[in-house]
């Protein structure tokens, strides 16, 4: 089987539900397993969410980057309570700048950017609880 | 400043690096950390200039005492590696019994109690970025040999340290080994996965669960009864109206 013949097959799949497709041809055993897009969100392995389309196909939207908590814990926005903001909106930040801290039983979690680009909105108020997975950020990034 | 201690001292692969005076060993830990310092690298300091806590506060930090750092790489996900504080206050609560047979106890969710006074206590900074944790500084401060005229009048009332409690000296090389011994084994335990295992030490050893508490974050301040810690680390507190919070972040006061 030439590589050729895999890039065929993931192709075929692409238009179906099948989510695994096992096959054994000339002695060679080839399994592909994806997952299925969902119309509106779909979570990123790296722990992003990316919005795929929202329900106004907002063209700026789809292309925003949302950062959420990878902890539970209380959100701060700034390094200390009299301490200015890590970003604002509107804000550019690099690849890899902390952006926002986590507290959660005393342990200080400084979250950073996964991507260059521009904060579009801050969606969580200083000080408040959040939970695993819920949106902080939301950056439009630039290439 | 920077001499290593020989292998023995420390867990197996694990390195000391041990100064006179630094800001903060946690600031020197965190920037070791972005210079890819390996895994296991502690930082004892004899005295710091501008010792952290929580939120940027200040941590009183004379000579005498216990300042360490310690940078790790934890393979596991932030929500596992945010254990990291409650894991380090059980490793130090048990080696300081062992080392004294002093009553210490944990104060949710990180301070280092006796007597109802404080001891020491751990605050951990995180780096992560997605699902990825790139390195984790555990800071830990202990009162070791302060005398009670050490401590200015405000801070006696609520401080101590392990001088003024045993009355004794306490040898602090071997008191470091024991800690760092119990932490390498309780972080084993983390990174594992037997957080219930953690969890369970904590209560046992925790002065928190079921007395009067005040919590005080950033946005309010309530009282209630501590009830429990939940399978995060954070602690339920059930209010007279009998709605239950969950804590994450704040101050606790007993109250009576």
């Amino acid at each position: 089987m030439e590589i050729d013949d895999l890039k065929e097959l993931i192709s075929l799949l692409q238009d179906t539900d099948i989510t695994e497709l096992q096959l054994e041809k000339d002695g060679t055993k080839v399994k592909i397993r994806r997952q299925m897009l969902l119309p509106s969100l779909e979570v990123h392995p790296k722990g992003t969410t990316v919005i795929e389309k929202s329900t106004e196909t907002d063209e700026e939207t789809q292309r925003l980057i949302t950062v959420t908590a990878p902890i539970v814990g209380t959100f701060y926005r700034s390094p200390s309570p009299d301490a200015p903001a890590f970003v604002d909106a509107g804000a550019r930040v690099k690849k890899g700048q902390v952006i926002c801290i986590i507290e959660a039983m005393k342990l200080m979690n400084e979250i950073e950017s996964e991507a260059e680009g521009v904060v579009v909105r801050a969606l969580v108020e200083n000080g408040q609880p959040v939970e695993y997975g819920e949106p902080l950020f939301l950056i439009e990034p630039v290439s | 400043m920077g001499r290593i201690k020989t292998p023995g001292d420390v867990p197996a692969g694990w390195s000391v690096i041990s100064m006179d005076t630094v800001d903060s060993t946690n600031t020197v830990a965190m920037e070791l950390g972005e210079k890819d310092a390996p895994h296991g690298t502690v930082v004892l300091a004899d005295r710091q200039t501008k010792g952290r806590g929580r939120l940027g506060r200040e941590w009183v930090s004379p000579t005498g005492n216990i300042y360490m750092s310690i940078l790790l790489r934890p393979t596991v996900t932030p929500a596992d590696a945010a254990l990291l504080t409650i894991t380090a206050a059980v490793a130090c609560v048990r080696a300081l019994r062992e080392a004294t047979g002093l009553q210490v106890e944990i104060k949710w969710p990180n301070d280092l109690m006796v007597s109802g006074k404080k001891l020491g206590g751990i605050l951990t900074e995180m780096k992560s970025r997605g699902p990825r944790v790139f390195f984790a500084v555990v800071g830990i401060g202990i009162n070791l040999n302060s005398r009670a005229a050490d401590f200015s009048p405000e801070l006696s009332a609520t401080a101590t340290s392990l001088r003024v409690e045993t009355g004794e000296k306490i040898p602090k090389t071997a008191l470091i080994s024991r800690i760092l011994s119990e932490i390498r084994f309780w972080y084993d335990e983390l990174t594992q996965g037997d957080r219930d295992r953690i969890l369970d030490e904590w209560r046992r050893l925790s002065s928190t669960l079921g007395r009067d508490v005040r919590i005080t974050s950033v946005n309010e301040t309530f009282e209630g009864v501590a009830e429990t810690l939940d399978k995060e680390g954070r602690l339920i507190v059930r209010l007279s109206s009998g709605i239950r919070k969950v804590v994450s972040a704040g101050d606790v006061a007993m109250v009576r």
